[in-house]
């Protein structure tokens, strides 16, 4: 079984929250509020592509908009594949979790 | 509303790989608009420069990997079409393979030539002197220089580090009971420090004493076999009275293929007195004189020195005085070693690497031109392959790629097979040709980087030349265009046919050039030598005072009709000279011969008494001159008889005219000469007649006769219709390898015709069959077919012809001194073995229409 990267498994699961709303703007937006970080455009096409490339998105074209000089939204969808990798992905870390002692930061002694 | 920065854009724009752009590129824009809405346009800009920049590397890693996969999937589908088109691929690799076989040769070729003796690690700073002779009418450029010159020049000008002088000689040396002659050279003792022969014994900072010798790898082994011969004693004789013996101080490594020169044995150079030749004699020259700088600039303040030098030769040699000195660098010594007589390293004429490179580019030219036709014929059939793609959304540049990637798999497949070809099968059949002149080229020893420069610069060359344009043509077609069946393909186009006709004038050429170098090899064979050269055996005896009593023997023997002595030689040995007639010098040739010598060699008088050899003494001045010798003095042979001729102070009387006789290799134009007679003491060349058909019997009497009175020296004996053995070798080699040369371009050029004829009537079969059902016959058809190719090689036959004439006068008048009248009927027999190649070829397609049934083919309908 082929484990997903950190972030082939964030863009999924970001892609999977917007539903059918999931293009490169809106992806930004969410990705920028819920890690507090300015994600790039770059950052966010780069691995896209390539789940693109292994089936696990698909793509389809939204409306024209008036601020996108004209062109259409390419809007990302979840392949049947790109959900079962999630599923597979979400099995090994549930039991990777369970049974664990506390993971409490062990607090410094001085 | 306002736009982006267009830079940035641009930027952005090329970064990202075409299957993302068109989002990414929107959600740029749409983020963009939001924020000059917003903050208005500064900040917008400067957004979307940060933004653009950042993700930079993003795209161009993804754009990469992207287009590597994408490299991948064009070579599959390459390889996919390579393999469905069998016939044509085979066609396109077998004659680029070839092709590039013979460049790479080719490229070997020159590249030894250029780079001979490169591997004297102080090749920069190694010069040959060279001198000028004046000789009246001309100056002649010399590789022999005057015995005295280089220590001379090393004690008088401070900018010589040192002179290292060369002399040859092919003393006898002995094994227990056997005597071999060798070839060894005379040199100054630091030769081995200056020269970077590497050693296989001894050490090459050891100056060579007066009692050592060095040997080569190949005469140690013949001497001493697998003993370790350093300190053995070796005996060499010089003469029957001088027997030397030596000791073996350094064996040298075999030598490296690039060496211009290299030697049997050296010794010192003083030795040359055992030969009675006085080193100090300005009138006397050695075979090379090179000289040691620091700097190779240091040579023009050396040419400055050299008046005093010039004029110690001049009062010396009055009649050969030197006009002026040259200095070649070693580096270079081989390549122009053509246009200097005497000269010690000898290379060939550069016209056969000119020639060779031009061929090679030829056949490139012709292979490509057939991977051009072919791949926009067989493009036909993937017409709707590329409307398609193009109309799901391919690009151009796509569609370019994807051709490109076929070819390129193409021309790496060629290089490779070619590269084999060539290591395998071209060299050493190229090397077998020219053994004669010493060819031996390998590809291991070329410069590494030269080399894989010039492959990759033949795979980018032959890649863009045979594919740039059919990628480029076919991906231009659109798509309607294409569905509507409008697009017209290959074959018919002006280009195509245009092409057509350059290969055919292409192989027209060569084969106009094998034709005539085959013809000019059977007239040099069969060129009258101006003597009888059958039946003469010659003996050497260099050196050796038993003349008389060998002379005495043999004359004696069954079988033997006459004997004769000479000093010189016809082939061998001659006095480069000056004459003088009136007030007019020329350079002339002279031969010293024996008294019954014009007549054993049944030279043909054309005047005077030449013949009457019991009149010409070695006082009265009596002289023969050949026929060029009249010619240049714009006598006749009648008038000549009489005249003075003076050679330095002596004056001889003409007393007869001699018709032309073959002295020098056939390359080279044949001088005034003068024959001469000299004493019985002088003689040197004994030459024995035989009576026809007892040839190998009295040979053997006569070897029988020299081991008996001179057994310590080797058999000299050679038949003097063998003199030119290796011109003629070299001749029928040339003829051998245009002829090869000749057939593969005709070869590839046909190939190249089979491949477009085969296009041409796959094409035309419906209208084949339909007319074959209205009745039309055969040769009607075949006729109306094959026009086309008939007007494309009538054209290419008549642009060849006076083409092939220019080429054919200068490469023939450049080389040889009296090359063949260029006739018609070496044009007339290659047009005739083209053409009829040629139709062979088209009329393997002609099977097709008889054999096709027209309701087969219409049934498709």
């Amino acid at each position: 079984m082929d484990l997903l990267g950190r972030t082939e498994e964030i863009m999924l699961l970001t892609v999977w929250r917007l539903q059918s709303e999931a293009y490169g703007v809106s992806i930004r937006n969410e990705l920028n509020s819920r890690t507090d970080k300015d994600w790039s455009l770059g950052a966010i096409y780069a691995p896209l592509h390539r789940l693109e490339q292994k089936g696990l998105v698909s793509t389809r074209l939204g409306e024209p908009g008036s601020k996108r000089g004209g062109r259409r939204t390419v809007l990302y969808d979840l392949t049947n594949k790109g959900k079962q990798a999630l599923l597979d992905l979400k099995t090994v870390q549930d039991s990777l979790w369970t049974g664990l002692v506390s993971l409490q930061p062990v607090s410094q002694q001085v | 509303m306002r736009q982006p920065p267009v830079i940035a854009q641009w930027l952005l724009r090329h970064s990202i790989s075409p299957n993302i752009r068109y989002g990414a590129l929107g959600d740029f824009e749409h983020i963009y608009s939001e924020i000059a809405e917003s903050d208005g346009p500064r900040k917008a800009n400067i957004w979307y420069w940060r933004q653009a920049l950042r993700s930079l590397p993003f795209f161009l890693s993804d754009t990469l990997i992207w287009s590597l996969i994408m490299l991948k999937n064009y070579l599959h589908v390459a390889y996919r079409n390579l393999y469905k088109n069998k016939s044509s691929s085979v066609v396109n690799i077998l004659g680029l393979s070839v092709a590039v076989a013979t460049s790479i040769v080719a490229f070997v070729f020159i590249e030894n030539q250029y780079t001979m003796d490169s591997f004297h690690e102080n090749a920069d700073n190694i010069f040959l002197v060279e001198n000028y002779i004046e000789r009246g009418e001309d100056q002649q450029l010399r590789g022999d220089t005057p015995m005295p010159l280089g220590p001379a020049m090393q004690a008088g000008i401070p900018q010589v580090v040192r002179a290292i002088r060369v002399a040859s000689g092919t003393p006898t040396f002995r094994a227990g009971n056997n005597t071999f002659q060798e070839f060894i050279r005379y040199v100054d003792p630091e030769f081995l420090d200056v020269f970077s022969f590497d050693l296989r014994l001894g050490n090459k900072s050891t100056p060579i004493g007066h009692g050592d010798i060095v040997l080569s790898d190949d005469l140690a082994t013949k001497y001493f076999g697998k003993q370790n011969p350093m300190g053995r004693e070796l005996d060499v004789i010089f003469s029957d009275s001088e027997t030397r013996t030596f000791t073996v101080s350094a064996v040298a490594q075999p030598f490296p293929h690039k060496a211009s020169f290299s030697f049997g044995a050296l010794i010192h150079y003083d030795h040359l007195s055992i030969l009675n030749i006085d080193q100090t004699d300005w009138e006397i020259t050695t075979r090379a004189t090179f000289i040691e700088v620091s700097n190779p600039t240091d040579v023009e303040l050396i040419a400055g020195q050299m008046d005093g030098f010039q004029q110690q030769q001049n009062s010396a040699n009055e009649n050969q005085p030197i006009a002026g000195f040259e200095f070649a660098n070693l580096r270079g010594l081989s390549a122009a070693s053509y246009a200097v007589s005497g000269d010690i390293s000898g290379g060939s004429h550069p016209a056969s690497g000119i020639a060779l490179g031009l061929i090679s580019i030829f056949m490139l030219l012709l292979s490509c031109i057939n991977y051009m036709n072919l791949a926009v014929a067989t493009a036909s059939r993937r017409l709707k392959e590329i409307g398609i793609r193009k109309a799901v959304g391919s690009s151009k540049g796509q569609i370019i790629s994807q051709f490109l990637s076929e070819n390129i798999l193409m021309c790496v497949l060629s290089l490779g097979v070619g590269f084999g070809i060539a290591y395998f099968l071209l060299l050493p059949g190229f090397n077998a040709l020219t053994a004669v002149n010493g060819g031996d080229i390998t590809i291991g020893e070329a410069n590494t980087l030269y080399m894989w420069v010039f492959l990759i610069g033949v795979l980018l060359v032959t890649g863009l030349m045979s594919g740039a344009y059919p990628a480029f043509y076919i991906s231009s077609f659109s798509p309607t265009a294409i569905f509507r069946g409008r697009t017209k393909l290959g074959g018919e186009s002006i280009f195509s046919q245009s092409l057509l006709t350059f290969q055919f004038v292409i192989a027209f050429i060569t084969m106009i050039t094998g034709v005539i170098l085959s013809q000019n090899a059977n007239y040099q064979a069969q060129k009258d030598w101006g003597y009888e050269s059958e039946h003469l055996l010659v003996l050497e005896t260099d050196g050796f005072t038993q003349f008389d009593v060998l002379q005495t023997e043999i004359s004696q023997l069954a079988g033997v009709t006459q004997v004769a002595g000479a000093r010189h030689h016809f082939a061998r040995d001659w006095s480069q000279t000056s004459l003088e007639v009136g007030t007019d010098k020329f350079g002339a040739v002279r031969f010293d011969i024996g008294r019954e010598f014009l007549e054993t060699y049944d030279v043909s008088v054309i005047s005077g008494d030449g013949f009457a050899a019991s009149s010409m003494t070695e006082t009265d001045g009596r002289v023969v001159v050949n026929e060029a010798l009249v010619l240049s003095r714009g006598w006749t042979p009648e008038s000549a008889l009489g005249q003075t001729v003076r050679e330095d102070s002596v004056s001889y009387t003409v007393a007869g005219v001699a018709g032309d006789f073959m002295y020098t290799s056939f390359l080279n134009p044949i001088e005034p000469a003068l024959l001469r007679a000299i004493p019985e003491s002088d003689y040197r060349y004994m030459t024995v007649k035989l009576l026809p058909g007892t040839g190998v019997q009295t040979e053997q009497a006569v070897q029988a006769v020299w081991k008996r009175l001179i057994p310590d020296r080797e058999y000299t004996g050679f038949f003097q219709d063998t003199a030119f053995q290796s011109v003629f070798i070299e001749n029928t080699n040339i003829k051998t390898m245009f002829r090869f040369i000749a057939i593969v371009a005709l070869l590839i050029a046909c190939m190249g015709l089979y491949g477009i004829a085969s296009q041409k009537v796959a094409r035309r079969l419906r209208e084949i069959s339909i007319r074959k059902v209205l009745g039309a016959s055969i040769p009607h058809l075949a006729g109306k077919v094959n026009r086309s190719f008939m007007i494309v090689l009538i054209i290419a036959a008549i642009i060849s012809a006076p083409l092939g004439y220019v080429a054919m006068d200068a490469l023939l008048n450049s080389v040889y001194a009296d090359p063949i009248p260029i006739g018609p009927s070496g044009f007339v027999f290659s047009f005739a073995l083209v053409l009829g190649t040629a139709a062979l070829t088209i009329s393997s397609h002609i099977r097709k229409f008889i054999t096709a049934n027209p309701a087969e083919v219409l049934r498709n309908e």
